[in-house]
């Protein structure tokens, strides 16, 4: 039985609300579950045949198959499962369980806060978003629209005055569609991308673990905070994805990419609209005043407004303040 | 992906350095102290959790046995791989999978050496403990993610934010005098092996070089104002610990092209290195060691990757292929380091997340403790 699944739903330890570990009497972590659980489970899910009986057939959904499933009665999770239960009673039986675990809140509403806003959560955010997964507030648990209207509109995720460990780095498929996105471009579906993001080892839908492109236990290991993303950001992708933005900002963007900068192009002559605009971009407007006049002293030394246009637009993307979402 | 990987190693390999970039790289402490005090680790590590038990074989008749009654359809030899029989220092009859062929010749010149079972442990632990619960274990033994992190850290929880072979290079530091090449440096993407308290971990592809395309411009003063504010972006301090971790990885690759572009390899290497992902790693690895006269490096770690050994299943072809590969690279570096005169200063070593269990489940096994690892070089 492969002792993966249930990790990705509940974690390794006992959470409390706010995504702390609860402690025993002697201050260490509490397991969530033990290898006796992971038997059961696997008794649980005993019965499951690939379609039509046929080996290794991927072309629909298993089947279930009552006389390969054993019938005694599983206790996990602090759950029990009936003796003589069907294939499918006990895997309903089980993947609620599973549900309804006090960790699942606490655990989905780490991760996605992660994924989405910040890598390094206060408590306090962690245990708001885990409270709607909770109880939306009219008493559904697990209501995934509330879950991530509560993550986006939290004071933490609109706080324009960013605390010093705010922001979550962009993985290099997010920093570069969202590049082509902010200035009002496309991306055929049909790209022939796909390639030069697997040279930053995020070759998409192809991760190499379970854990997808990098580990969610990831530390940044300059700062020590969570990191997740910067587990596939070293010089060398940093320089891999600072060339991918030169080929969409230069004259030869890749085929499948559609960008038009002529409406920066248009105020170029002008450095401080120039500038507004490329902030307004990229940064939402909050670009520091010394970046602000460092690129208005490159963007000066350029011969024409293409050029102007391009060296705006390339400082930015390379600013860690564009790397970072914050 | 590899298709530039020699023409851009080729590239730093023609450049040639200036006298003022030598003192600024270390040359002249490199040349005081000379570099017959080099050493290197090299740190291959088998992501997913390799298979060991399927690695080494015992062969003396009950340990084959009982071997045999608990693989079951996994025990070797099966259709995927042969065995190549060696024997231990005391005489003890062992065998190793064929896919490890091409280094098998080392184990008879005492180049090779198997340690058995490595792994995470908080204390001395029996088995009816660990069964009964009743001593303390590693945090969250069998996870891959975990126990990635403890191995590469180098304690049972993981904890510390740093690899060991990072501090490691934190301790030796000063030997490499005045240096400002990285002293641990990945191939495989960023690595926490490589990070300690003071050094930071440095990451390389093979072969691939580290300019940014966009900063030329015309006239060369159009250019230098490119520059000039580049530095100063990268630099600016926002008080944000994240942006100021990426602006700090773009400025290391600013610096570490600047290095890699002033330094001098000499005569490239005559030994072929696989075309294999763990190959080139490999290839890169020798290459840097090449430089270390202009490095001015005296302690260099190293670490390479390669994934694909957790096998749930499938594994008898597949782990075979993946030790064939290991295996190759693994030759033809400790070749290298022959070429170059230092095959006794070079120690290279397998890590992986965990050993798997000895029983098979379907046509592979699940995540275990310990593992054997490999430890090759000369004395």
């Amino acid at each position: 039985m492969n002792i993966s699944p249930a990790r990705a739903c509940i974690g390794l330890n006992m959470l409390n609300l706010d995504g702390s570990q609860k402690l025993d009497a002697h201050g260490n972590p509490i397991p969530t579950y033990d290898q006796a659980t992971v038997h059961q489970v696997a008794l649980a899910l005993t019965g499951w045949i690939y379609k039509n009986n046929a080996w290794e057939d991927f072309t629909g959904p298993l089947q279930p198959n009552d006389a390969n499933h054993d019938m005694t009665q599983k206790t996990l999770l602090g759950c029990t499962l009936p003796a003589n239960q069907t294939t499918v009673q006990d895997m309903n039986g089980y993947l609620d369980c599973l549900f309804n675990h006090p960790n699942v809140g606490p655990f989905i509403s780490t991760r996605l806060i992660r994924s989405m806003v910040t890598s390094n959560p206060s408590a306090g955010y962690i245990r708001r978003v885990a409270s709607i997964f909770n109880n939306n507030g009219s008493g559904a648990r697990g209501d995934l629209r509330a879950v991530i209207t509560a993550i986006l509109t939290d004071p933490e995720a609109r706080n324009d005055a960013a605390p010093p460990a705010s922001g979550r780095l962009r993985d290099s498929i997010y920093n570069l569609v969202s590049f082509v996105r902010q200035l009002g471009g496309s991306i055929t579906p049909d790209n022939g991308l796909p390639y030069l993001f697997a040279q930053m080892g995020q070759d998409p839908l192809t991760p190499p673990s379970v854990f997808s492109f990098y580990s969610p236990l990831y530390h940044d290991p300059k700062s020590k905070l969570f990191g997740p993303e910067f587990q596939i950001y070293t010089p060398t992708e940093s320089v891999l994805r600072a060339n991918f933005f030169w080929e969409f900002i230069s004259n030869n963007p890749p085929t499948d990419v559609t960008l038009d900068f002529s409406s920066f192009v248009a105020v170029a002559g002008n450095i401080p609209q120039l500038i507004d605009a490329v902030d307004q971009a990229l940064l939402y407007g909050r670009m520091p005043q010394p970046v602000r006049q460092s690129l208005a002293n490159a963007i000066a030394a350029q011969q024409d407004n293409a050029s102007r246009t391009q060296t705006a637009l390339y400082l930015t993307a390379l600013s860690g303040l564009y790397a970072v979402q914050y | 992906m590899k298709n530039t990987t020699r023409r851009n190693f080729l590239r730093y390999g023609s450049a040639f350095a200036t006298a003022a970039g030598f003192s600024r790289f270390g040359l002249m402490n490199a040349f005081a102290q000379g570099t017959s005090d080099y050493k290197a680790l090299v740190c291959v590590f088998l992501f997913g959790g390799n298979d060991s038990h399927n690695m080494l074989v015992p062969q003396s008749q009950a340990a084959f046995n009982a071997y045999k009654s608990i693989r079951g359809s996994l025990a070797l030899l099966d259709g995927s791989a042969k065995l190549l029989p060696i024997s231990a220092s005391d005489g003890t009859p062992y065998a190793l999978n064929d896919g490890l062929t091409s280094i098998a010749p080392l184990w008879g010149q005492n180049k090779l050496a198997a340690v058995a079972n490595v792994g995470m442990l908080v204390q001395p632990i029996t088995r009816q403990q660990c069964v009964g619960g009743t001593a303390t274990v590693p945090t969250n033994l069998f996870s891959h993610a975990d126990q990635v992190i403890a191995m590469q850290a180098g304690n049972p929880n993981g904890s510390g934010g740093t690899g060991w072979a990072g501090r490691v290079s934190d301790a030796v530091q000063s030997m490499n005098g005045s240096s400002t090449f990285p002293p641990a440096v990945s191939m495989a993407g960023s690595a926490l092996f490589c990070a300690g308290n003071v050094v930071q971990s440095a990451s390389l592809i093979p072969g691939f070089d580290l300019t940014l395309n966009g900063m030329t411009a015309w006239p060369d003063s159009a250019a230098a104002a490119k520059t000039q504010a580049l530095q100063e972006v990268l630099t600016f301090d926002t008080g944000l610990a994240l942006v100021l971790s990426a602006d700090k990885v773009r400025q290391d690759a600013i610096t570490l092209n600047g290095l890699l572009k002033n330094l001098n390899a000499g005569a490239p290497l005559s030994t072929q290195f696989p075309q294999t992902d763990i190959g080139q790693q490999l290839q890169q690895v020798a290459q840097i060691i090449q430089l270390r006269a202009s490095t001015g490096m005296s302690r260099q770690v190293f670490f390479c990757s390669l994934g694909g050994f957790d096998t749930h299943s499938g594994q008898s072809w597949g782990q075979w292929d993946l030790l064939r590969q290991v295996s190759d690279g693994m030759l033809a570096l400790s070749q290298a380091t022959t070429e170059m005169g230092i095959a006794d200063r070079v120690t290279t070593f397998t890590e992986s997340d965990f050993g798997r269990t000895l029983q098979p489940s379907g046509s592979g096994t699940d995540h275990g403790w310990a593992a054997i690892i490999w430890c090759w070089g000369e004395r």
